[in-house]
């Protein structure tokens, strides 16, 4: 009776592998425990130990070639002449069908529910939208997201469940515990992010206190100590900027139809819909036309992301931080608008729930409301891009020889040269003005 | 020999002796002094030769009982002196592992009394007058704790006994009155009562086994009762004289003021320890003590004195042997420079081995309530086990407490057969950090009493399957 040795999963996230190496040839007599093949993930190399015992008779993925998870790579047999025609027949054409439905639907950009492996990351399949909450897995078993540095996550039950219910994110606190593991003290002993200085002006306006020719005492030169979400600031945004090559394209849009639209909706009872809010919901609409800008860069391939989770960023004391829209193209504004008034209000208390603010497709930044004309975002992987959303100034214009004056935005799109081209960047934008000049297709 | 050594320690009991290995483990030369046998009182006169007596106490029981299971056993008597020389053949067979240990581990073995005569020189008379000195790096003192004496129980080693002279009675008490209801008064009120000593067991506080649960210490003197010990909780001993040699007169006030007057052969004296801490050269080197004697330490175990650590007993806090070899690791630990942490003293597990034992770790849940804990307990009867039936102990019960927000084990109580030996998954459930769910959703095995564990975490969310 043959047996089929499958390509075995050495992590959680491990889709598909190398199969570097085989340390067995045709017609061995393989023992459990005797070394196989060495497999490469996407993380380490590892060499895979055999749990079945027969003769090696065929090799199908022979060294040197990728191959997904659970796929025939060898068949074994307990007698060493068996005949294994048919089987291999069956069983090579068994894995046809397999990776034919799980590659299937991936291209297409249809709104249908994709299958589990197109979807982002580890979360479930995409199901139609539900209004309310999203169900949370219990925070005893949900695998902890990975850490910038890779690895999970040590910590106690106990401490992961007070670091649920205070916010905060067990990736930002230290562990004191054996191996670096977190334990209760260190949730209780957490500091939020100490008070920036930029507070005082954020909270009270403009500061009061003569800048110049004043004889107050300045403050001398301090050493700030980083605290832990700076650090992680630090890091990941240096990450993007040393790792990927990024172009910037900007856009003017004319906001005339904005302001127009904003001033009916708003006279809707109970809702107070900003342009950010409308920003954000006409990103999604343009990300659904372009599943391209909303990808990510997998190292040896580019994941097409089925969902369209669109990370806000948020200021907050001591740092920022990006909670998500999940699924924002299948939002209407009025539900869009209220969850990032939720999330920036969870955000600013630092009660923001890790699966609140990990994962997402694409980020929008908005400085508008600080006066800033444009600027350019760092791209946050492994995002493919990051829109910067400037503020609305009047700006002069001719209209047929005729000076007129309108209300524009300009809005910077930073691109991941790898996945997004500039012609196709371009495209994003000017579909993405489109619907901001014409935010009635937002209806549709 | 060359008598210069990285560490000494004084003391060889489960203190003394587990960071001596320790010590020696890491590549230190070790010596350790000890003035009697080594592995000091608990595997000499306390831990080991006890549950040796307890033991033979619970197959008296048996044998009694041997009709509920259906056998017969006629003409059962208790032969007083092998019993007393099972026990002091399991203390020898001990203190000679500890014995081989030392040598195992090349650790200098001194026999004496040791002295501190200045910070790293300690000075050791033996009992032929013989001395020498010794030049430690780092000292552990390991010297332990004795019985507490009281001028109105004098105690003379036949009629008004310690713990240790019960430990080597020659004659068995047939009417003997236990003074203090701790867990060494509480075991010998047991052992004598299963033997067929007429047994008065007296508490000055509302409770049998004061530190441990309420509603646990409740059940354990319901089931003292039923075996027919006489017990005394929140009374008084106003009197007790010896009328002649083997006559003792005693007068208690019951917990309702009431006189009670017993005449009893032997007095059990059991209410404290004092560390033994004199005499030490403590004082002269400048190491502090507390004003009941016990040495002062830091969280690393170390004293006013750098370089002098304090382990077990004569530290203070819980007087119990395991608590002392962890101190132990965390002394040496210090020493290497590799200690992180101090003990977490909320963590120490105690035990009791009367029958049904008792067994606990963490908060009970009055000192839940006096720390304004909100929280959730559990309990599982062993009335409803099927294990327990089977085995026919029926009698007792686990509590655990959880916190109410986030469900993390505070407390964890079990009375019953073999409790101290089920209580040791609660103690790593506690160390990790555990709720009641990682508890409940741990598969235990069929059957076993420790089902009953996992139905209380279950209970305490409402949840049990068996009652």
């Amino acid at each position: 009776m043959p047996t089929s040795m499958l390509m075995p999963s050495l992590s959680p996230t491990m889709e598909e592998g190398v199969l570097a190496k085989w340390l067995v040839k045709e017609g061995d007599f393989i023992k459990p425990g005797m070394m196989l093949c060495s497999v490469e993930t996407d993380k380490t190399t590892v060499d895979y130990e055999s749990m079945d015992e027969g003769f090696l008779r065929k090799i199908v993925v022979p060294g040197g070639s990728p191959a997904k998870v659970n796929q025939l790579i060898a068949v074994l047999t307990e007698d060493k002449n068996e005949d294994i025609t048919q089987y291999l027949e069956k069983a090579l054409k068994k894995d046809q069908e397999q990776l034919a439905a799980k590659s299937g639907p991936k291209a297409a950009p249809a709104p249908s529910p994709a299958p589990a492996a197109a979807s982002n990351g580890s979360g479930p399949a995409r199901a139609a939208y539900t209004p309310g909450p999203a169900p949370r897995a219990a925070v005893a078993v949900a695998p902890e997201p990975v850490p910038a540095s890779g690895g999970r996550v040590l910590a106690s039950p106990l401490a992961r469940r007070m670091a649920e219910d205070a916010g905060i994110p067990l990736t930002g606190l230290a562990g004191s515990g054996p191996n670096g593991r977190i334990i209760r003290a260190d949730v209780e002993n957490y500091k939020p992010p100490a008070a920036a200085p930029a507070k005082g002006a954020k909270t009270e306006g403009p500061v009061q206190r003569p800048l110049y020719g004043s004889l107050a005492p300045i403050a001398p030169t301090q050493d700030l100590p980083l605290n832990m979400m700076r650090k992680t600031i630090g890091k990941r945004l240096l990450e993007s900027t040393q790792s990927m090559p990024v172009f910037y394209a900007t856009m003017k849009v004319d906001m005339g139809a904005i302001n127009g639209l904003r001033a009916q909706l708003n006279r809707a009872p109970g809702y107070k819909v900003s342009v950010n809010d409308i920003v954000v919901k006409a990103t999604a609409f343009a990300l659904r036309e372009f599943p391209q800008v909303n990808s990510s860069y997998m190292g040896d391939f580019i994941r097409q992301n089925a969902n369209i989770d669109i990370c806000v960023a948020v200021s907050i004391d001591g740092g920022l931080i990006t909670p998500i829209v999940r699924d924002a193209d299948l939002k209407g504004l009025g539900l869009i608008s209220t969850e990032i008034k939720g999330l920036v209000a969870k955000a600013k208390a630092g009660k923001l729930a890790p699966d609140e603010y990990q994962g997402g497709t694409f980020t929008v930044s908005n400085l508008g409301m600080y006066g800033v004309d444009e600027f350019t975002a760092i791209i946050n992987p492994p995002q493919a891009a990051i829109l910067a959303v400037g503020g609305i100034q009047p700006e002069v214009y001719l209209d047929n020889g005729v000076a007129k004056q309108r209300d524009v935005m300009k809005m910077t799109l930073s691109s991941d040269h790898r996945i997004i081209d500039g012609a196709l960047a371009a495209q994003f934008l000017s579909g993405l003005k489109s619907l901001l000049e014409n935010p009635v297709w937002l209806m549709l | 020999m060359d008598s210069s050594y990285d560490i000494v320690v004084i003391g060889s009991g489960p203190g003394g002796y587990v960071a001596a290995i320790k010590g020696a483990q890491a590549g230190k030369k070790v010596a350790i002094v000890e003035k009697a046998d080594l592995g000091g009182i608990c595997l000499n006169w306390g831990c080991i030769p006890t549950k040796a007596l307890l033991k033979s106490a619970e197959v008296a029981y048996y044998l009694k009982h041997a009709s509920e299971y259906g056998l017969s056993a006629k003409d059962v008597s208790v032969d007083y002196p092998k019993v007393m020389a099972r026990s002091r053949d399991v203390a020898k067979q001990n203190s000679n592992g500890v014995q081989f240990l030392m040598k195992k581990n090349k650790i200098d073995v001194i026999t004496g009394t040791a002295k501190l005569v200045a910070k790293g020189l300690i000075e050791v008379s033996d009992a032929q007058g013989g001395r020498k000195n010794l030049q430690a790096g780092s000292v552990i003192v390991a010297t332990g704790a004795s019985p507490r004496m009281f001028p109105q129980y004098p105690i003379d080693g036949t009629n008004f006994i310690t713990y240790r002279h019960a430990l080597d009675l020659k004659d068995q008490p047939k009417k003997l009155l236990v003074i203090g209801a701790g867990a060494i008064g509480v075991e010998f009120a047991y052992y004598f009562n299963t033997l067929g000593t007429e047994v008065h067991l007296v508490e000055m506080l509302p409770q049998l086994l004061p530190i441990e649960d309420e509603e646990i210490s409740k059940t354990l003197l319901a089931s003292f009762k039923k075996q027919g010990i006489n017990c005394y909780v929140g009374a008084k001993v106003n009197e007790v004289k010896l009328s002649k040699p083997g006559v003792i007169e005693a007068k208690l006030a019951d917990s309702a003021g009431k006189e009670v007057a017993l005449t009893v052969d032997r007095v059990l004296v059991a209410v404290g320890m004092v560390p033994n801490t004199k005499d030490l050269g403590l004082e002269q080197v400048g190491v502090k003590l507390d004003e009941r004697g016990f040495i002062k330490v830091d969280a690393f175990q170390e004293t006013s004195v750098k370089g002098i650590f304090a382990i077990g007993d004569c530290a203070g806090k819980q007087l119990l042997a395991h608590k002392a070899s962890a101190e132990g690791e965390v002394a040496v630990a210090k020493i290497l420079g590799q200690a992180k942490h101090g003990l977490d003293y909320g963590q120490i597990p105690g035990c009791t081995y009367c029958q049904p034992q008792v067994a606990s770790v963490g908060l009970t849940e009055k000192a839940c309530k006096e720390k304004g804990l909100a929280v959730k307990i559990g309990r599982f009867p062993f009335s409803a086990s099927g294990k327990a039936r089977a085995i026919g102990h029926t009698e007792g019960m686990v509590k655990l407490i959880f916190g109410a927000k986030y469900g993390e084990l505070l407390g964890a109580h079990i009375i019953g057969s073999e409790a101290t030996e089920m209580l040791a998954e609660l103690g790593l459930a506690m160390k990790l950090e555990s709720t009641y769910e990682e508890i409940m959703h741990s598969v235990h095995a069929h059957p076993t009493l420790s089902e009953a564990v996992m139905e209380a975490a279950m209970d305490s969310q409402g949840k049990s399957v068996h009652i």
